[in-house]
Protein backbone atom coordinates (compact mmCIF):
# COMPACT_ATOMS: atom_id res chain seq x y z
CA UNK A 1 0.00 0.00 0.00
CA UNK A 2 1.04 3.60 -0.15
CA UNK A 3 3.31 5.02 2.49
CA UNK A 4 0.61 7.23 3.92
CA UNK A 5 -0.54 4.29 5.97
CA UNK A 6 2.87 4.01 7.61
CA UNK A 7 3.64 7.67 8.18
CA UNK A 8 0.49 9.31 9.32
CA UNK A 9 1.18 12.87 8.28
CA UNK A 10 3.81 13.30 5.68
CA UNK A 11 3.35 16.99 5.28
CA UNK A 12 1.13 19.57 6.88
CA UNK A 13 -1.45 20.50 4.24
CA UNK A 14 -1.70 24.14 3.26
CA UNK A 15 -4.61 26.25 4.44
CA UNK A 16 -6.17 25.96 1.00
CA UNK A 17 -5.89 22.17 1.12
CA UNK A 18 -7.33 22.04 4.61
CA UNK A 19 -10.37 24.03 3.56
CA UNK A 20 -10.76 21.87 0.46
CA UNK A 21 -10.55 18.71 2.57
CA UNK A 22 -13.16 19.94 5.01
CA UNK A 23 -15.36 20.88 2.05
CA UNK A 24 -14.90 17.50 0.40
CA UNK A 25 -16.02 15.70 3.52
CA UNK A 26 -19.61 16.87 3.17
CA UNK A 27 -21.67 15.23 0.43
CA UNK A 28 -24.31 17.94 0.03
CA UNK A 29 -21.70 20.62 -0.55
CA UNK A 30 -19.93 18.51 -3.12
CA UNK A 31 -23.19 17.89 -5.00
CA UNK A 32 -23.79 21.63 -5.06
CA UNK A 33 -20.22 22.27 -6.14
CA UNK A 34 -20.39 19.85 -9.06
CA UNK A 35 -23.81 21.14 -10.08
CA UNK A 36 -22.24 24.54 -10.29
CA UNK A 37 -19.28 23.18 -12.25
CA UNK A 38 -21.65 21.51 -14.74
CA UNK A 39 -23.52 24.81 -15.04
CA UNK A 40 -20.26 26.54 -15.83
CA UNK A 41 -19.37 23.97 -18.46
CA UNK A 42 -22.83 24.37 -20.00
CA UNK A 43 -22.34 28.12 -19.96
CA UNK A 44 -18.99 27.96 -21.71
CA UNK A 45 -20.12 25.49 -24.37
CA UNK A 46 -23.71 26.69 -24.65
CA UNK A 47 -23.37 27.41 -28.38
CA UNK A 48 -22.38 23.79 -29.02
CA UNK A 49 -24.68 22.13 -26.49
CA UNK A 50 -27.93 23.86 -27.45
CA UNK A 51 -29.77 21.63 -29.96
CA UNK A 52 -31.33 24.56 -31.81
CA UNK A 53 -30.63 28.22 -32.17
CA UNK A 54 -32.38 29.92 -29.25
CA UNK A 55 -34.10 32.40 -31.55
CA UNK A 56 -35.19 29.90 -34.19
CA UNK A 57 -38.97 29.71 -34.40
CA UNK A 58 -40.48 26.33 -35.31
CA UNK A 59 -43.73 27.84 -36.55
CA UNK A 60 -45.48 24.50 -36.92
CA UNK A 61 -44.71 23.40 -33.36
CA UNK A 62 -46.09 26.12 -31.08
CA UNK A 63 -46.43 25.38 -27.35
CA UNK A 64 -45.22 21.81 -27.59
CA UNK A 65 -45.22 20.29 -24.08
CA UNK A 66 -42.01 18.83 -22.60
CA UNK A 67 -41.01 15.34 -23.63
CA UNK A 68 -42.26 13.66 -20.46
CA UNK A 69 -45.82 14.83 -21.18
CA UNK A 70 -48.07 12.69 -23.37
CA UNK A 71 -47.92 14.99 -26.38
CA UNK A 72 -44.26 15.87 -26.08
CA UNK A 73 -41.45 14.72 -28.33
CA UNK A 74 -37.85 13.94 -27.55
CA UNK A 75 -36.67 16.37 -30.25
CA UNK A 76 -37.90 19.25 -28.08
CA UNK A 77 -36.94 17.99 -24.64
CA UNK A 78 -38.32 20.92 -22.64
CA UNK A 79 -41.03 21.69 -25.20
CA UNK A 80 -41.47 24.95 -27.08
CA UNK A 81 -42.91 28.34 -26.25
CA UNK A 82 -45.63 30.35 -27.93
CA UNK A 83 -43.35 31.30 -30.81
CA UNK A 84 -42.16 27.74 -31.34
CA UNK A 85 -38.69 28.28 -29.86
CA UNK A 86 -37.05 25.29 -28.17
CA UNK A 87 -37.03 25.94 -24.41
CA UNK A 88 -34.08 23.64 -23.68
CA UNK A 89 -31.94 25.63 -26.12
CA UNK A 90 -33.13 28.84 -24.57
CA UNK A 91 -32.41 27.69 -21.01
CA UNK A 92 -28.95 26.52 -22.08
CA UNK A 93 -28.20 29.78 -23.87
CA UNK A 94 -29.68 31.66 -20.91
CA UNK A 95 -26.81 30.49 -18.68
CA UNK A 96 -24.63 32.96 -20.54
CA UNK A 97 -26.94 35.81 -19.69
CA UNK A 98 -27.97 35.05 -16.15
CA UNK A 99 -25.04 33.07 -14.72
CA UNK A 100 -22.39 34.64 -16.95
CA UNK A 101 -23.76 38.12 -16.34
CA UNK A 102 -23.75 37.50 -12.59
CA UNK A 103 -20.16 36.25 -12.62
CA UNK A 104 -19.05 39.23 -14.69
CA UNK A 105 -20.78 41.81 -12.52
CA UNK A 106 -19.50 40.21 -9.31
CA UNK A 107 -15.94 40.03 -10.63
CA UNK A 108 -15.91 43.69 -11.61
CA UNK A 109 -17.74 45.01 -8.58
CA UNK A 110 -15.64 42.77 -6.31
CA UNK A 111 -12.38 44.11 -7.69
CA UNK A 112 -13.50 47.71 -7.40
CA UNK A 113 -15.18 47.24 -4.03
CA UNK A 114 -12.34 45.38 -2.36
CA UNK A 115 -9.78 47.85 -3.67
CA UNK A 116 -11.74 50.83 -2.34
CA UNK A 117 -12.54 49.11 0.95
CA UNK A 118 -8.96 48.05 1.59
CA UNK A 119 -7.71 51.49 0.68
CA UNK A 120 -10.23 53.15 2.97
CA UNK A 121 -9.11 50.89 5.79
CA UNK A 122 -5.41 51.54 5.20
CA UNK A 123 -5.92 55.29 5.02
CA UNK A 124 -6.52 57.36 8.09
CA UNK A 125 -8.42 60.47 8.97
CA UNK A 126 -10.64 62.50 6.69
CA UNK A 127 -10.11 60.58 3.46
CA UNK A 128 -11.00 57.27 5.05
CA UNK A 129 -13.94 58.83 6.83
CA UNK A 130 -15.36 60.30 3.62
CA UNK A 131 -15.08 57.01 1.75
CA UNK A 132 -16.53 55.10 4.64
CA UNK A 133 -19.52 57.25 5.49
CA UNK A 134 -20.43 57.97 1.89
CA UNK A 135 -20.61 54.28 1.19
CA UNK A 136 -22.47 53.52 4.37
CA UNK A 137 -25.17 55.81 3.05
CA UNK A 138 -25.22 53.98 -0.27
CA UNK A 139 -25.40 50.66 1.53
CA UNK A 140 -28.66 51.70 3.14
CA UNK A 141 -30.33 51.36 -0.30
CA UNK A 142 -30.99 47.73 -1.31
CA UNK A 143 -28.99 46.61 -4.31
CA UNK A 144 -32.05 45.92 -6.46
CA UNK A 145 -33.44 49.38 -5.78
CA UNK A 146 -30.08 50.91 -6.56
CA UNK A 147 -30.02 48.99 -9.83
CA UNK A 148 -33.52 50.21 -10.73
CA UNK A 149 -32.34 53.73 -9.95
CA UNK A 150 -29.45 53.38 -12.38
CA UNK A 151 -31.79 51.98 -15.04
CA UNK A 152 -34.17 54.88 -14.51
CA UNK A 153 -31.33 57.21 -15.38
CA UNK A 154 -29.63 55.26 -18.18
CA UNK A 155 -32.63 53.52 -19.72
CA UNK A 156 -33.33 49.81 -20.04
CA UNK A 157 -31.20 47.27 -21.86
CA UNK A 158 -28.85 44.42 -21.10
CA UNK A 159 -25.63 46.42 -20.79
CA UNK A 160 -27.36 49.00 -18.61
CA UNK A 161 -28.58 46.23 -16.33
CA UNK A 162 -25.09 44.78 -16.03
CA UNK A 163 -23.77 48.19 -15.11
CA UNK A 164 -26.64 48.76 -12.69
CA UNK A 165 -26.12 45.47 -10.89
CA UNK A 166 -22.36 46.06 -10.73
CA UNK A 167 -22.90 49.43 -9.13
CA UNK A 168 -25.48 47.94 -6.79
CA UNK A 169 -23.04 45.30 -5.55
CA UNK A 170 -20.01 47.53 -4.97
CA UNK A 171 -21.06 48.97 -1.56
CA UNK A 172 -21.32 45.53 0.05
CA UNK A 173 -17.82 44.63 -1.05
CA UNK A 174 -16.46 47.89 0.24
CA UNK A 175 -18.18 47.35 3.55
CA UNK A 176 -16.94 43.79 4.03
CA UNK A 177 -13.36 44.42 2.95
CA UNK A 178 -13.13 47.64 4.95
CA UNK A 179 -14.30 45.89 8.07
CA UNK A 180 -12.08 42.86 7.53
CA UNK A 181 -8.94 44.86 6.80
CA UNK A 182 -9.50 47.08 9.83
CA UNK A 183 -9.93 44.05 12.02
CA UNK A 184 -6.73 42.46 10.76
CA UNK A 185 -4.73 45.67 11.01
CA UNK A 186 -5.64 45.97 14.68
CA UNK A 187 -4.21 42.56 15.55
CA UNK A 188 -1.01 41.85 17.37
CA UNK A 189 0.47 39.91 14.48
CA UNK A 190 0.31 42.91 12.19
CA UNK A 191 2.10 44.93 14.82
CA UNK A 192 4.84 42.32 15.02
CA UNK A 193 5.00 42.03 11.26
CA UNK A 194 5.63 45.78 11.09
CA UNK A 195 8.51 45.35 13.52
CA UNK A 196 9.81 42.52 11.36
CA UNK A 197 10.24 45.11 8.66
CA UNK A 198 7.53 44.10 6.19
CA UNK A 199 7.07 46.60 3.42
CA UNK A 200 3.57 47.95 2.93
CA UNK A 201 2.95 45.78 -0.10
CA UNK A 202 4.26 42.60 1.51
CA UNK A 203 2.28 43.32 4.62
CA UNK A 204 -0.87 43.50 2.55
CA UNK A 205 -0.18 40.44 0.52
CA UNK A 206 1.39 38.15 3.09
CA UNK A 207 -0.41 39.13 6.27
CA UNK A 208 -3.62 41.00 5.50
CA UNK A 209 -4.83 39.21 2.39
CA UNK A 210 -4.69 35.62 3.72
CA UNK A 211 -6.59 36.75 6.78
CA UNK A 212 -9.38 38.55 4.96
CA UNK A 213 -9.80 35.76 2.41
CA UNK A 214 -12.47 34.05 4.44
CA UNK A 215 -15.04 36.87 4.71
CA UNK A 216 -14.30 37.89 1.13
CA UNK A 217 -14.86 34.44 -0.36
CA UNK A 218 -18.11 34.09 1.52
CA UNK A 219 -19.17 37.56 0.40
CA UNK A 220 -18.33 36.68 -3.21
CA UNK A 221 -20.52 33.58 -3.26
CA UNK A 222 -23.37 35.49 -1.63
CA UNK A 223 -22.92 38.27 -4.18
CA UNK A 224 -23.09 35.86 -7.13
CA UNK A 225 -26.40 34.44 -5.99
CA UNK A 226 -27.82 37.88 -5.28
CA UNK A 227 -26.59 39.09 -8.69
CA UNK A 228 -28.43 36.22 -10.37
CA UNK A 229 -31.59 37.11 -8.50
CA UNK A 230 -31.21 40.79 -9.40
CA UNK A 231 -30.55 40.10 -13.07
CA UNK A 232 -33.48 37.71 -13.28
CA UNK A 233 -35.77 40.08 -11.37
CA UNK A 234 -34.87 42.98 -13.63
CA UNK A 235 -35.34 40.73 -16.64
CA UNK A 236 -38.72 39.69 -15.30
CA UNK A 237 -39.72 43.34 -14.97
CA UNK A 238 -38.54 43.66 -18.60
CA UNK A 239 -36.03 46.27 -17.55
CA UNK A 240 -33.12 44.04 -18.47
CA UNK A 241 -32.40 41.81 -21.40
CA UNK A 242 -34.88 42.67 -24.17
CA UNK A 243 -37.40 40.38 -25.79
CA UNK A 244 -35.68 37.76 -27.92
CA UNK A 245 -32.69 37.35 -25.61
CA UNK A 246 -33.01 34.06 -23.67
CA UNK A 247 -32.40 35.57 -20.23
CA UNK A 248 -34.13 33.41 -17.61
CA UNK A 249 -36.02 36.25 -15.97
CA UNK A 250 -37.36 37.65 -19.22
CA UNK A 251 -38.24 34.13 -20.39
CA UNK A 252 -40.40 33.78 -17.30
CA UNK A 253 -41.97 37.16 -17.93
CA UNK A 254 -42.90 36.22 -21.49
CA UNK A 255 -44.47 33.01 -20.26
CA UNK A 256 -46.60 34.57 -17.55
CA UNK A 257 -49.69 34.96 -19.75
CA UNK A 258 -49.49 31.26 -20.58
CA UNK A 259 -49.31 30.13 -16.97
CA UNK A 260 -52.48 28.06 -17.10
CA UNK A 261 -52.23 26.69 -20.64
CA UNK A 262 -48.46 26.11 -20.91
CA UNK A 263 -46.91 26.16 -17.39
CA UNK A 264 -43.62 24.70 -18.60
CA UNK A 265 -42.74 27.94 -20.37
CA UNK A 266 -42.47 29.72 -17.02
CA UNK A 267 -41.51 26.89 -14.65
CA UNK A 268 -38.48 25.50 -16.48
CA UNK A 269 -36.42 28.73 -16.49
CA UNK A 270 -37.61 29.24 -12.91
CA UNK A 271 -36.24 25.85 -11.93
CA UNK A 272 -32.97 26.74 -13.64
CA UNK A 273 -32.70 29.90 -11.52
CA UNK A 274 -33.63 27.96 -8.40
CA UNK A 275 -31.02 25.25 -8.92
CA UNK A 276 -28.29 27.72 -9.74
CA UNK A 277 -28.94 29.96 -6.75
CA UNK A 278 -29.37 27.00 -4.42
CA UNK A 279 -26.11 25.40 -5.46
CA UNK A 280 -24.21 28.68 -5.16
CA UNK A 281 -25.62 29.30 -1.70
CA UNK A 282 -24.76 25.76 -0.65
CA UNK A 283 -21.21 26.16 -1.87
CA UNK A 284 -21.01 29.41 0.10
CA UNK A 285 -22.35 27.73 3.23
CA UNK A 286 -19.93 24.85 2.73
CA UNK A 287 -16.96 27.20 2.44
CA UNK A 288 -18.08 29.03 5.54
CA UNK A 289 -18.32 25.88 7.62
CA UNK A 290 -15.00 24.63 6.23
CA UNK A 291 -13.32 27.82 7.36
CA UNK A 292 -14.98 27.45 10.76
CA UNK A 293 -13.53 23.97 11.07
CA UNK A 294 -10.11 25.41 10.33
CA UNK A 295 -10.50 27.88 13.16
CA UNK A 296 -11.46 25.30 15.75
CA UNK A 297 -8.81 22.70 14.94
CA UNK B 1 36.16 51.23 30.82
CA UNK B 2 34.43 49.29 28.12
CA UNK B 3 31.36 50.99 26.60
CA UNK B 4 28.11 49.31 27.58
CA UNK B 5 26.14 47.51 24.90
CA UNK B 6 23.08 49.69 25.21
CA UNK B 7 23.00 53.21 26.58
CA UNK B 8 19.74 55.03 27.03
CA UNK B 9 20.20 58.73 27.65
CA UNK B 10 17.44 60.93 28.96
CA UNK B 11 14.67 59.64 26.76
CA UNK B 12 11.21 60.97 27.30
CA UNK B 13 7.93 60.49 25.54
CA UNK B 14 4.95 62.78 25.48
CA UNK B 15 1.62 61.70 24.06
CA UNK B 16 -0.77 64.17 22.54
CA UNK B 17 -4.23 62.80 22.87
CA UNK B 18 -6.82 64.79 21.04
CA UNK B 19 -9.96 65.33 23.04
CA UNK B 20 -12.62 66.55 20.72
CA UNK B 21 -11.76 68.75 17.78
CA UNK B 22 -9.46 71.38 19.14
CA UNK B 23 -8.52 70.43 22.65
CA UNK B 24 -5.44 68.39 23.28
CA UNK B 25 -4.30 66.57 26.33
CA UNK B 26 -0.61 65.97 26.81
CA UNK B 27 0.54 63.02 28.85
CA UNK B 28 4.14 62.60 29.80
CA UNK B 29 4.54 58.84 29.73
CA UNK B 30 8.28 58.84 30.32
CA UNK B 31 10.26 61.65 31.88
CA UNK B 32 13.98 61.57 31.17
CA UNK B 33 14.86 57.92 31.69
CA UNK B 34 18.51 56.85 31.43
CA UNK B 35 20.24 53.54 31.98
CA UNK B 36 23.07 51.36 30.70
CA UNK B 37 22.98 47.70 29.86
CA UNK B 38 26.01 45.44 29.48
CA UNK B 39 26.38 42.45 27.20
CA UNK B 40 24.77 39.24 28.47
CA UNK B 41 23.13 41.12 31.29
CA UNK B 42 19.49 41.28 32.19
CA UNK B 43 17.60 44.34 33.28
CA UNK B 44 14.15 44.08 34.78
CA UNK B 45 11.78 47.01 34.63
CA UNK B 46 8.95 46.98 37.13
CA UNK B 47 6.31 49.51 38.01
CA UNK B 48 2.61 50.00 38.37
CA UNK B 49 0.20 50.22 35.48
CA UNK B 50 0.66 53.54 33.74
CA UNK B 51 4.21 53.98 34.96
CA UNK B 52 5.50 54.13 31.41
CA UNK B 53 7.17 50.75 31.22
CA UNK B 54 5.25 49.61 28.17
CA UNK B 55 6.04 52.87 26.42
CA UNK B 56 9.68 52.30 27.21
CA UNK B 57 9.47 48.83 25.67
CA UNK B 58 7.91 50.15 22.51
CA UNK B 59 10.48 52.88 22.15
CA UNK B 60 13.32 50.43 22.62
CA UNK B 61 11.85 48.03 20.08
CA UNK B 62 11.62 50.82 17.56
CA UNK B 63 7.87 50.88 17.32
CA UNK B 64 7.81 54.57 18.16
CA UNK B 65 10.47 57.17 18.52
CA UNK B 66 11.11 59.06 21.75
CA UNK B 67 10.13 62.71 21.99
CA UNK B 68 13.64 63.51 23.09
CA UNK B 69 16.78 61.71 24.17
CA UNK B 70 19.12 59.20 22.57
CA UNK B 71 19.51 55.47 22.47
CA UNK B 72 23.05 54.26 21.82
CA UNK B 73 23.99 50.75 20.79
CA UNK B 74 27.75 50.03 20.87
CA UNK B 75 28.18 53.74 21.38
CA UNK B 76 26.38 54.52 18.14
CA UNK B 77 23.27 56.63 18.11
CA UNK B 78 20.31 54.57 16.96
CA UNK B 79 18.22 57.51 15.90
CA UNK B 80 20.61 58.18 13.04
CA UNK B 81 20.93 54.70 11.65
CA UNK B 82 18.49 53.15 9.31
CA UNK B 83 15.19 52.27 10.89
CA UNK B 84 15.13 48.70 9.61
CA UNK B 85 18.55 47.80 10.90
CA UNK B 86 17.60 49.28 14.22
CA UNK B 87 14.55 47.02 14.50
CA UNK B 88 16.84 44.06 13.92
CA UNK B 89 19.28 44.87 16.71
CA UNK B 90 16.70 45.23 19.42
CA UNK B 91 13.89 42.74 19.11
CA UNK B 92 10.61 42.61 20.95
CA UNK B 93 8.93 39.51 22.35
CA UNK B 94 5.24 40.35 22.53
CA UNK B 95 2.98 40.04 25.51
CA UNK B 96 0.76 37.31 24.06
CA UNK B 97 2.73 35.06 21.71
CA UNK B 98 -0.37 33.25 20.47
CA UNK B 99 -1.93 36.42 19.16
CA UNK B 100 1.27 37.66 17.62
CA UNK B 101 1.49 34.90 15.02
CA UNK B 102 -0.26 35.15 11.69
CA UNK B 103 -2.76 32.26 11.73
CA UNK B 104 -2.66 31.86 7.95
CA UNK B 105 1.06 31.50 7.41
CA UNK B 106 3.34 28.56 8.12
CA UNK B 107 5.50 28.97 11.18
CA UNK B 108 8.75 28.62 9.25
CA UNK B 109 7.82 31.46 6.93
CA UNK B 110 7.03 33.68 9.87
CA UNK B 111 10.31 32.98 11.60
CA UNK B 112 12.12 33.72 8.38
CA UNK B 113 10.19 36.91 7.68
CA UNK B 114 12.69 39.39 9.16
CA UNK B 115 15.54 37.63 7.39
CA UNK B 116 13.86 37.65 4.00
CA UNK B 117 13.25 41.37 4.27
CA UNK B 118 16.73 42.36 5.15
CA UNK B 119 19.44 40.10 4.01
CA UNK B 120 20.25 38.65 0.66
CA UNK B 121 20.96 35.09 1.67
CA UNK B 122 20.70 32.09 -0.58
CA UNK B 123 17.64 29.94 0.12
CA UNK B 124 19.70 27.03 1.38
CA UNK B 125 21.61 29.19 3.84
CA UNK B 126 18.36 30.68 4.99
CA UNK B 127 16.98 27.20 5.54
CA UNK B 128 20.02 26.22 7.60
CA UNK B 129 19.69 29.35 9.67
CA UNK B 130 16.01 28.63 10.23
CA UNK B 131 16.65 25.10 11.43
CA UNK B 132 19.55 26.16 13.64
CA UNK B 133 17.46 28.85 15.31
CA UNK B 134 14.52 26.52 15.75
CA UNK B 135 16.75 23.93 17.38
CA UNK B 136 18.16 26.60 19.67
CA UNK B 137 14.76 27.47 21.04
CA UNK B 138 13.76 23.83 21.35
CA UNK B 139 11.58 23.33 18.31
CA UNK B 140 11.79 20.49 15.83
CA UNK B 141 12.53 21.02 12.16
CA UNK B 142 9.15 19.72 11.07
CA UNK B 143 7.45 22.43 13.08
CA UNK B 144 8.42 24.82 10.31
CA UNK B 145 5.59 23.48 8.18
CA UNK B 146 2.96 23.83 10.91
CA UNK B 147 0.41 26.56 11.23
CA UNK B 148 0.29 28.37 14.58
CA UNK B 149 -3.00 26.77 15.62
CA UNK B 150 -1.36 23.34 15.56
CA UNK B 151 1.18 24.29 18.21
CA UNK B 152 0.85 24.47 21.97
CA UNK B 153 1.12 27.74 23.85
CA UNK B 154 4.70 27.14 24.89
CA UNK B 155 5.67 26.17 21.36
CA UNK B 156 4.15 29.40 20.09
CA UNK B 157 6.26 31.30 22.56
CA UNK B 158 9.30 29.49 21.23
CA UNK B 159 8.29 30.48 17.72
CA UNK B 160 8.16 34.13 18.66
CA UNK B 161 11.54 33.74 20.31
CA UNK B 162 12.95 32.16 17.18
CA UNK B 163 11.46 34.92 15.05
CA UNK B 164 13.15 37.50 17.22
CA UNK B 165 16.46 35.68 17.30
CA UNK B 166 16.90 34.76 13.68
CA UNK B 167 18.51 38.09 12.88
CA UNK B 168 21.01 37.71 15.74
CA UNK B 169 19.85 40.66 17.80
CA UNK B 170 21.89 42.20 20.57
CA UNK B 171 18.99 42.97 22.87
CA UNK B 172 15.68 41.24 23.47
CA UNK B 173 12.83 43.17 25.03
CA UNK B 174 10.17 41.09 26.77
CA UNK B 175 7.02 43.16 26.97
CA UNK B 176 5.29 41.46 29.91
CA UNK B 177 5.68 38.21 28.05
CA UNK B 178 5.99 36.23 31.21
CA UNK B 179 2.97 37.43 33.11
CA UNK B 180 0.49 35.40 31.09
CA UNK B 181 2.31 32.13 31.48
CA UNK B 182 1.63 29.26 33.80
CA UNK B 183 4.23 28.02 36.23
CA UNK B 184 5.64 25.11 34.24
CA UNK B 185 6.05 27.20 31.14
CA UNK B 186 7.78 29.88 33.15
CA UNK B 187 10.23 27.36 34.50
CA UNK B 188 10.97 26.06 31.01
CA UNK B 189 11.40 29.56 29.77
CA UNK B 190 13.81 30.57 32.51
CA UNK B 191 16.06 27.67 31.63
CA UNK B 192 15.84 28.38 27.92
CA UNK B 193 16.56 32.07 28.34
CA UNK B 194 19.56 31.55 30.63
CA UNK B 195 20.98 29.04 28.17
CA UNK B 196 20.51 31.35 25.20
CA UNK B 197 22.02 34.25 27.05
CA UNK B 198 25.11 32.25 27.85
CA UNK B 199 25.55 30.92 24.33
CA UNK B 200 24.75 34.08 22.42
CA UNK B 201 25.58 36.88 24.83
CA UNK B 202 22.31 38.67 24.31
CA UNK B 203 21.12 41.27 26.76
CA UNK B 204 17.54 41.06 28.02
CA UNK B 205 15.18 43.75 29.13
CA UNK B 206 12.22 42.29 30.97
CA UNK B 207 9.18 44.41 31.47
CA UNK B 208 6.63 43.24 34.01
CA UNK B 209 6.34 42.32 37.61
CA UNK B 210 6.91 38.62 37.94
CA UNK B 211 9.20 39.04 40.90
CA UNK B 212 10.06 35.37 41.17
CA UNK B 213 11.33 35.36 37.60
CA UNK B 214 13.12 38.63 38.02
CA UNK B 215 14.93 37.27 41.03
CA UNK B 216 16.17 34.34 38.94
CA UNK B 217 17.07 36.16 35.79
CA UNK B 218 17.71 39.83 36.34
CA UNK B 219 21.04 41.37 37.21
CA UNK B 220 19.59 44.81 37.81
CA UNK B 221 16.14 46.07 38.57
CA UNK B 222 14.74 49.40 37.53
CA UNK B 223 11.61 50.60 39.30
CA UNK B 224 9.45 53.14 37.51
CA UNK B 225 6.67 55.28 38.81
CA UNK B 226 4.75 57.85 36.79
CA UNK B 227 7.33 57.91 34.05
CA UNK B 228 10.32 58.34 36.29
CA UNK B 229 12.95 55.96 37.53
CA UNK B 230 12.67 55.84 41.29
CA UNK B 231 15.15 53.07 41.88
CA UNK B 232 17.87 51.40 39.84
CA UNK B 233 20.00 48.87 41.66
CA UNK B 234 21.29 45.29 41.49
CA UNK B 235 18.61 42.66 42.07
CA UNK B 236 19.94 41.39 45.39
CA UNK B 237 20.03 44.85 46.92
CA UNK B 238 16.51 45.62 45.79
CA UNK B 239 15.22 42.43 47.30
CA UNK B 240 17.11 42.93 50.56
CA UNK B 241 16.62 46.61 51.16
CA UNK B 242 14.04 48.25 48.96
CA UNK B 243 14.34 52.01 49.23
CA UNK B 244 11.20 53.56 47.80
CA UNK B 245 7.79 53.04 49.31
CA UNK B 246 6.37 51.36 46.21
CA UNK B 247 9.19 48.84 46.04
CA UNK B 248 8.92 48.13 49.74
CA UNK B 249 5.27 47.26 49.35
CA UNK B 250 5.97 45.10 46.34
CA UNK B 251 8.80 43.18 47.99
CA UNK B 252 6.83 42.80 51.18
CA UNK B 253 3.93 41.30 49.28
CA UNK B 254 6.27 39.01 47.41
CA UNK B 255 7.99 37.78 50.56
CA UNK B 256 4.67 37.17 52.20
CA UNK B 257 3.64 35.11 49.21
CA UNK B 258 6.82 33.08 49.15
CA UNK B 259 7.50 32.58 52.84
CA UNK B 260 4.03 32.89 54.26
CA UNK B 261 2.82 35.71 56.55
CA UNK B 262 5.65 36.96 58.74
CA UNK B 263 3.62 37.62 61.85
Amino acid sequence: MDRNTIYQDDAVPSIFRQVANAFNARGAYMVAFWTLMIMLVIMIFSAVLAPYHPHHQHTDLLLLPPSWADKGTVEFFFGTDDLGRDILSRVISGTRYTLGGALLTVAISGLIGVAIGALAAMLRGLRSSILHHLLDTVLAIPSLLLAILVIAILGRGWSTVLLAVTIGLIPQFIRVSHQAVLEVLATEYVRMARLDGYSKFRLFYRVVLPNIAEPLIIRFTAAISSAIMDLAALGFLSLGAQAPAPEWGSMMASGISLLTTAPWVITLPGIAIFITVLSINLVGAGLQSSFKKLESS
Amino acid sequence: MQTPLLQVKHISKTYHNSKGWFRHETVEAIKSVSFDLKRAHTLAVIGEAGSGKSTLARILAGEMSPSSGDILLHGQNLNDTNQRQRCMDIRMIPQRPSLSLNPRLRVGMQILAPLVQHRSLTPSLRQQKLYATMRDVGLLEEHADYYPNMLSASQRLRVTLARAMIVDPEVLVFDQTLSAMDITMRAQLINLLTMLQQSRGMAYIMIGHQLSMIRHLADDVMVMQQGEVIEFRPTDEIFESPASEYTQRLIYAYNELVQGPSS
